[in-house]
């Protein structure tokens, strides 16, 4: 893989990298900062002032119990990230190893590994999501489990192709003929070699994950209140619509540049990364 | 017009989006009527983007910056290069072409049939027996036994060799003037090659086409053609007939090029190779493009470009060595 | 081909067990048993246990497994903790609401998809392609939810329209129906269009880049025949592939936007069911679509022998 500074240059020269790079640095810069940029408590009723359209004290109103929305929206990026960041880690980790121990040792655990990957895939992602927070109880933990265990398959397969792929190159079969151990050439030959692929996947992964978090918070069955989270407020707004529209919009603008900035972050990256898959 | 095919001032440039490079410059030649005309040459020299040009096949980034390619067709005297969408009628109906790959030249997921009757849909108004008919009747010319059931096979089914002799049939399907074969015989096995070549000499009287055998192998040029021209660099550096060819060369580059062949069959010889590559990447020399690899260059070669010169009747050649103004300097 | 597809259907056997088994041991997750959910408050031992025998709860795991699988092959998915109907025959009748939707979003989604996918491979790297792959990523990106929000609010507030309320049966009033499942229908169909779209430029320009296509220029073809006969039939498969994927996440996963548009499909009936902890249901639900999707994927591997000779099944 290139170095990373060379990745970045690299982003920076295609302007849709550009683009990209500069969302998702925005949005983490939100999440850091959320306690300094935001302006009101996030929990805080300010009950004589339910349903206030944007002002200057309200930048993006308030909703029906009288709480800031722009704060909740900052706030609301916090979680979103962590949410995201935290399933799709637990995915990627998992992916690796399983991926790992298929691709490179094969026969009867890659064919058990991948069965079970496969009645995974049997289920749409938002469904096996709700049902094991059905089965877990919805809280922030449950959602982060959740959502890693419905990317682990992706992962798994991705890892595992690259690895087959990357152990059938020549110099592999010549560190087995030098006997080096399994442990070794899978750190120091394989991983390296499949970090591309790895890294690209995980960049879309984290738009994914971050959807599938505000579609089950949106259902009642993710973040649970009083928590901020885009997807439970753009449902709850939804009662409101026509006397509060910035209920609605606010929310949605924020999901939709969310996930756009790392759809195109990792579009790029690929292109990046793996130069080849470029049209 | 005596000349099947003028090819004048030809230049065919690779165009990025912050730069465009020459990678044909100035290439000028004629086929006779019922001429078989060969271009020899070695790979990256330019001799399949300068066929690809005559049916204004190139795609991006490839385009055609200069130059008049004439043809002589059924409507008169033209100029293939200026026209739009006029040339799909010449194009698989007055010239057509076959490739260098037969495996990869027909479209995996339509049957032979399909394949060989889709020119005839495109140029005559057969009904479908007829097409088929006619189909059939190109196949046994082109020796394929079982053509029946051929017909409706798929490409992955057949070999090499059968699918070279398919793309001949649909290439000649429509009695064309001029046939262009890009290395017809490069991906095929010796003795298929032997095979291909005589078919195309045998279709070639039958059919009263001409031909353009464009190949970096001086045994096919030598078994199919009578006129030849070297490519190298991107430039036509000789042109003569075949026989002068093998026992007159005059530039230095087809002498290197005859020495590489003829000491394969000498074992006391080790094999003898013309030292240097072709300039890549862009790089042209100010002088002749030869000039670092050959070993007859003189001080003038070094920056100043020789011209294409006709050395004596019908021999042009590319070289200060015959050029008189050159031995002044 | 008959055998294959004999075959194919016994290798979704151990898959099926395998999903079942899943879904079984996933929901004994559930903290706190099910029954005292059911009782609320009061805790009467009687009832309980009667309950509990009622719904088998007092059988040993393995044994409440048999006995689920073993009903369940054969249409039998219990009844419901909540209403006490038959279990089956509803997951049917909802099924055949979200297959309406699903098939009317796939259309929608390839009306779209495919042509400006096509389009944008013809005019690569100018302005039109710019634009069309500008309009994939919003596909693409665009959660469901939030674009039905904003296309309720715009409706609503700009167009003062507001579809009708109740669901009401294609059979019984198709004009109405229509109606009603339309813009569900549009929201899951432009959103699906936005990944069509992507594969069918990257794939008609990995086809146009291929030795034959010149073969076929080089015959005479005109673009319109280079095209749609040739570049688009063989790139079909994996937009074929992706199509029956999408059709088949949204046969159970169209839940936001039934759930928006009150579209009473098998998604909202799982998302009711998890919600009022109806177990019998939830497992049913969850086990019948992912049988049906596990079958979407294998008419998705039949179909290609129809597009691509070069795969044989025998």
């Amino acid at each position: 893989m290139k170095s990373i500074k060379r990745i970045l240059k690299e982003l920076f020269k295609d302007p849709m990298g550009r683009i990209g790079l500069i969302g998702v640095v925005l949005i983490i810069m939100l999440s850091v900062l959320a306690p300094v940029i935001s302006t009101h408590d996030i929990t805080e009723m300010y009950t004589q002032d339910k349903l206030r359209e944007p002002c200057g004290e309200y930048l993006f109103g308030t909703d029906n119990y009288g709480r800031d929305v722009f704060s909740r929206i900052i706030y609301g990026a916090r979680v979103s990230l962590e949410v995201g960041i935290i399933s799709v880690g637990i995915a990627a980790i998992f992916g690796l190893i399983f991926g790992v121990i298929s691709g490179y040792f094969e026969g009867w655990v890659d064919n058990l590994i991948m069965r079970f990957m496969d009645i995974l895939f049997a289920f749409p992602s938002i469904l096996l999501a709700l049902f094991i927070v059905s089965a877990l109880g919805p809280s922030i933990a449950n959602t982060m489990i959740a959502i890693g265990i419905v990317n682990t398959p992706v992962f798994t397969r991705t890892v595992r192709a690259s690895v087959i792929s990357v152990k059938s190159t020549e110099y592999i079969t010549s560190a087995r003929s030098i006997g080096l151990k399994p442990a070794s050439i899978i750190l120091k030959h394989i991983i390296p070699n499949i970090l591309s692929p790895f890294t690209v996947q995980i960049t879309l992964a984290l738009s994914g994950a971050i959807l599938t978090e505000a579609s089950m918070s949106f259902l009642g069955l993710g973040i649970q209140p009083p928590d901020p989270s885009w997807g439970s407020m753009l449902n709850e707004s939804r009662k409101y619509m026509e006397i509060a529209p910035w209920l609605a919009v606010f929310p949605a603008v924020f999901i939709i540049c969310t996930i756009l900035s790392f759809n195109i972050l990792g579009d790029s990256l690929r292109d990046v990364l793996d130069p080849k898959l470029k049209l | 017009m005596e000349n099947i095919l003028e090819v004048k001032n030809l230049g065919i440039d690779l165009v990025t989006r912050d730069s465009i490079r020459r990678l044909i410059d100035d290439v000028s030649f004629e086929v006779g009527i019922k001429q078989s005309y060969g271009i020899v040459g070695e790979s990256g020299c330019g001799k399949s983007i300068t066929a690809m040009s005559i049916m204004q096949l190139l795609s991006y980034p490839l385009k055609t910056g200069k130059g008049e390619i004439f043809f002589d067709s059924d409507a008169g005297k033209v100029d293939l290069l200026s026209m739009k969408k006029e040339i799909r009628k010449i194009r698989g109906k007055e010239i057509s072409m076959i490739f260098q790959e037969p495996m990869t030249a027909l479209d995996p997921i339509f049957t032979i049939e399909d394949q060989i009757i889709e020119t005839l849909e495109f140029h005559t108004n057969l009904n479908k027996k007829d097409m088929r008919d006619l189909a059939l009747e190109m196949l046994n010319k082109v020796g394929i036994p079982r053509a029946e059931q051929l017909l409706g096979e798929y490409p992955h089914q057949l070999s090499g060799g059968m699918l070279q002799r398919i793309m001949i049939a649909i290439a000649l399907i429509c009695r064309p003037k001029l046939l262009i074969a890009d290395e017809p015989t490069t991906a095929l096995d010796v003795t298929i090659q032997a095979q291909i070549l005589d078919l195309m000499n045998e279709l070639k009287e039958s059919f009263d086409t001409s031909i353009i055998m464009i190949t970096h192998d001086l045994g096919v040029i030598a078994e199919t053609c009578e006129k030849v021209a070297v490519f190298y660099a991107g430039q036509i550096v000789e042109e003569t007939d075949v026989v002068r060819m093998f026992h007159g060369a005059a530039h230095p580059y087809t002498s290197g090029l005859l020495r590489a062949v003829t000491s394969l069959g000498d074992k006391s010889k080790s094999l003898y190779t013309i030292p240097g590559m072709v300039p890549v990447g862009g790089y042209i020399p100010k002088g002749c493009r030869f000039e670092d690899r050959c070993d007859r260059a003189k001080k003038i070669c070094k920056n100043n470009p020789p011209e294409l010169l006709e050395i004596e009747e019908g021999h042009k050649c590319r070289c200060w060595l015959y050029n008189e103004s050159g031995d002044e300097k | 081909m008959w055998s294959y597809i004999i075959k194919r259907l016994l290798g979704l056997i151990p898959v099926l067990i395998g999903i079942s088994l899943c879904i079984f041991l996933v929901l004994q997750l559930i903290p706190g048993d099910v029954i005292s959910g059911l009782l609320g408050i009061e805790e009467n031992p009687e009832l309980r246990a009667q309950l509990e025998k009622k719904f088998g709860l007092d059988q040993p795991l393995y044994k409440q497994y048999w006995d689920w699988i073993s009903k369940a092959v054969r249409g039998n998915f219990g009844r419901s903790f909540r209403t006490d109907n038959e279990i089956f025959p509803e997951i049917i009748a909802r099924f055949k609401i979200t297959a309406q939707l699903t098939v009317m979003a796939a259309v929608i989604s390839c009306l779209i998809g495919i042509p400006l996918g096509i389009l944008s491979a013809i005019k690569r790297n100018t302005w039109v392609d710019g634009i069309v792959r500008i309009i994939a990523l919003l596909g693409v990106s665009v959660p469901n939810f939030a674009s039905a929000t904003l296309l309720v609010l715009f409706l609503s507030l700009v167009l003062n329209y507001y579809p009708p309320v109740g669901y009401v049966g294609f059979f019984n009033n198709a004009s109405v129906n229509m109606k009603i499942m339309i813009l569900p229908a549009i929201i899951l169909g432009t959103s699906m269009s936005g990944s069509v779209m992507r594969m069918t430029r990257s794939s008609v320009l990995e086809v146009l880049r291929q030795d034959f296509i010149k073969t076929v220029r080089a015959k005479g073809a005109s673009e319109k025949i280079v095209i749609f006969k040739h570049a688009l039939k063989n790139g079909l498969i994996p937009i074929i592939t992706l199509i029956g994927m999408q059709i088949g996440s949204l046969l159970g996963g169209a839940v936001v936007a039934e759930q928006i548009f009150s579209i009473p499909g098998l998604g909202l009936m799982t998302l009711t069911a998890i919600n009022q902890r109806d177990y019998p249901v939830v497992q049913g639900c969850v086990l019948f679509i992912a049988f049906v999707y596990v079958l979407v994927n294998l008419i998705v591997d039949i179909l290609y022998t129809y597009v691509d000779p070069r795969i044989s099944y025998k």
